[in-house]
């Protein structure tokens, strides 16, 4: 007899596979154990009787799983076998599920052990100069930096101003008035940064980064960018004419 | 000539192997049993690129380049006894008879090894009738058992035997969300760490993005492996369609590893293909160079899930297909750089290579994809890919903490440090990305 794909469904798994309805019950149970990490004794077979229906019914021998044929259970194709599994004190399986996204087990490589492995991109990038490695990337850099303390003294609190970060043709105008000019040690200690408080609420934060308030804002008001993001003028929220006319406009 | 052997490995590589050669035999004007299409006095393309995949017997039958190996028999005895038996060869289709259980060390120590002398001797036979190889293209899937297990082995024993001939792949990559088995974070761990240094560059497809595409663009409720293949395949005829056809722009395997690769481990470009749409709908739709070109960047064309807005380009790769002119081309990807949403890393030359190869694409008739007269296929080093190692990375430790299902690989042979071993070279893996995503000065442009 052909092979039939079905679905197999377990708590933690999903998957299209293709079975034989010359499997013996207990064949499948083994398979099914590598597939879905519960034991045979554990698993519990519930067959959905066609594709569009939540009726199911359970999957079991009479007697001996090894004598029992699949075959026996009529199963149509690309119909569901879900796998449930009885022993929820079932050690492998236990704490497997956990919310990847606040899960702090993920193991990483420390700074230097990368550090002292031989083909990294680290590596690369020194020997052929690249990034930061590269000597004109630190001049370019240093420059940078320079120009935007320069730009900074230009700055006043309680100017208006325009942010002109994310300007793609897609992207709102954002406009604001700046709070503060200065360090921010919570982001990094080399550059200056400006505090805008936004009319509208398309910023990050209300005035605070990790904890230290710069200024005071609604939350999502506030934001903190580079002077060279700043471009100081009288703009108002309602005036169309000063609509940037060479902000990209295609779209 | 400048053979490839396709390489198809374990029962997602057959499948999507099956999908490519029905697909190439249309493209080609070959009837399923070997033998040009009545009226066609040389096969479509012309005769150059088309050796590439197919040899020619003396009577006038071809025969694709092709190797097919599983190590349970079923997928692959579909090939011997389905509708294009006559097309190959039976030495090509290699099976065993038991299966890897979804067992990485079943696949590359124990099951898999019994398989690899007549493997070799197999290929050997084939590149023997070769005149120049270019070099293979693997298609396997990273989570299964003999995908991940057999296909690894092959590709080490592939540099042993071959040395520097290209090796590419094709792999379909575990969805972030639900895994296939529970032992699949292990499986796609396993072989990613022992593929890096043997494959020159990876291209992931993600059956959960894929799945996606067919609900929401070909209305498909319920795809399945077919209709999922059918797709993959449309995508990995026009990688290798500038192969595969004389006259095409862009001509050598070795060529996408030149333009792709900045950095050997750095191998994995993202694949984006437009347009996916269905024949239902193919009326409204102008289907422009510009609206494709532009479709590439959108998520839901993409074949791995990530966020390219978060990440960096190095280097892209944009393959036209059908009626299409350079001007129109060269507009598409000025506006594309215009965007500010497409950062390039900018202290490494990335440039945007173009091909264009002039045959459209063709549909098997069973697929749902419309048939259209332009279409393509980019190929873009996206710093964002990391996305797709961190989920898995995470659930592969969730579980080696408690070393939980390692003895079903210990049981076989395999010692427990290649776990760590792989897992820490995963680890250096993300911390390259991170690498080359730093030292941008875009980064002037970060808000807090």
């Amino acid at each position: 007899m052909e092979d039939i794909n079905v679905y197999i469904t377990s708590d933690l798994t999903s998957s299209e596979r293709r079975i034989s309805p010359n499997w013996s019950l207990s064949t499948f149970k083994n398979k099914l154990h590598q597939i879905t990490g519960i034991p045979p004794i554990d698993q519990k077979l519930w067959l959905y009787k066609t594709k569009d229906t939540s009726e199911r019914s359970q999957m079991r021998s009479i007697h001996d799983d090894s004598l029992t044929q699949l075959y026996e259970f009529h199963i149509i194709p690309y119909t569901r076998i879900h796998i449930e599994n009885t022993n929820l004190e079932n050690e492998e399986l236990l704490g497997i599920d956990n919310d990847l996204d606040n899960s702090d087990v993920k193991f990483d490589i420390s700074e230097s052990e990368y550090d002292s492995l031989p083909n990294t991109v680290k590596k690369w990038k020194q020997e052929n100069k690249l990034g930061r490695f590269d000597p004109e990337f630190q001049k370019k850099k240093t420059e940078q930096l320079q120009n935007n303390l320069k730009l900074a003294s230009t700055l006043n609190i309680g100017d208006r101003c325009k942010i002109n970060t994310n300007s793609d043709s897609d992207s709102p105008l954002r406009i604001g008035t700046i709070k503060y000019v200065g360090r921010i040690p919570e982001i990094d200690d080399e550059n200056v940064w400006v505090g805008v408080q936004l009319d509208e609420p398309t910023g990050k934060n209300n005035g605070s980064v990790k904890g230290t308030q710069y200024f005071k804002c609604l939350n999502n008001y506030g934001v903190f960018v580079k002077p060279m993001s700043i471009e100081v003028g009288e703009f108002s929220n309602d005036d169309e004419g000063l609509f940037d006319s060479d902000s990209d406009d295609e779209l | 000539m400048r053979e490839v052997i396709s390489v198809n490995v374990g029962q997602a590589g057959c499948q999507i192997g099956n999908a490519c050669w029905e697909l190439y035999s249309l493209e080609h004007g070959i009837t399923p049993d070997g033998y040009l299409q009545e009226g066609l006095s040389r096969p479509k393309g012309g005769e150059e690129g088309f050796s590439t995949f197919f040899a020619e017997t003396g009577s006038g039958k071809y025969v694709p380049r092709a190797l097919y190996v599983d190590l349970e028999p079923n997928v692959i005895d579909e090939v011997r006894t389905g509708k294009y038996k006559d097309l190959f060869h039976p030495e090509q289709l290699i099976s065993g008879k038991e299966d890897a259980a979804n067992n990485y060390a079943r696949g590359h120590y124990t099951v898999g090894r019994e398989l690899l002398d007549d493997i070799t001797d197999r290929v050997r036979k084939m590149t023997d009738q070769c005149d120049g190889l270019q070099g293979f293209l693997f298609t396997h899937s990273l989570g299964g058992g003999t995908g991940s297990g057999l296909g690894s082995l092959l590709l080490e024993q592939f540099s042993n035997d071959y040395g520097k001939k290209a090796k590419l792949e094709f792999a379909v990559y575990p969805a972030p969300q639900v895994s296939t088995s529970v032992v699949e974070p292990y499986n796609t761990v396993l072989t990613t760490h022992t593929t890096l240094e043997n494959a020159d560059c990876t291209f992931m497809v993600d059956n959960d993005a894929i799945y996606e595409m067919c609900r929401k663009n070909l209305n498909i409720a319920r795809p399945s492996f077919n209709n999922l293949n059918n797709l993959i395949a449309q995508v990995v005829s026009s990688v290798t369609a500038s192969l595969r056809f004389d006259g095409s722009l862009n001509v050598d395997l070795n060529e996408f590893q030149t333009n792709l690769v900045p950095y050997p481990r750095i191998h994995f470009p993202l694949v984006s293909y437009a347009p996916v749409v269905s024949k239902s709908r193919v009326t409204h739709e102008s289907n422009s160079v510009a609206e494709i070109t532009a479709a590439c960047f959108e998520p839901g064309n993409q074949m791995v899930k990530c966020d390219p807005k978060t990440g960096k380009y190095m280097a892209t790769c944009l393959l036209y297909r059908g009626d299409v002119v350079n001007r129109d081309v060269q507009s598409a990807v000025a506006n594309i750089k215009s965007k500010k949403t497409v950062q390039l890393v900018d202290w490494c030359p990335t440039g945007f290579k173009i091909g264009i190869c002039y045959q459209k694409t063709t549909q098997t008739p069973d697929s749902e994809l419309a048939d259209v007269n332009r279409a393509v296929c980019m190929l873009s080093n996206t710093t964002a890919i990391a996305d797709a190692w961190q989920k898995i990375d995470q659930k592969f430790d969730l579980m080696y903490k408690k070393r939980a299902f390692v003895h079903w690989y210990v049981s076989e042979g395999m010692e427990e440090g290649e776990f760590a071993e792989a897992r820490e070279d995963l680890a250096a893996l993300e911390r390259d990305y991170m690498e080359l995503g730093a030292d941008s000065f875009q980064d002037e442009e970060e808000e807090y």
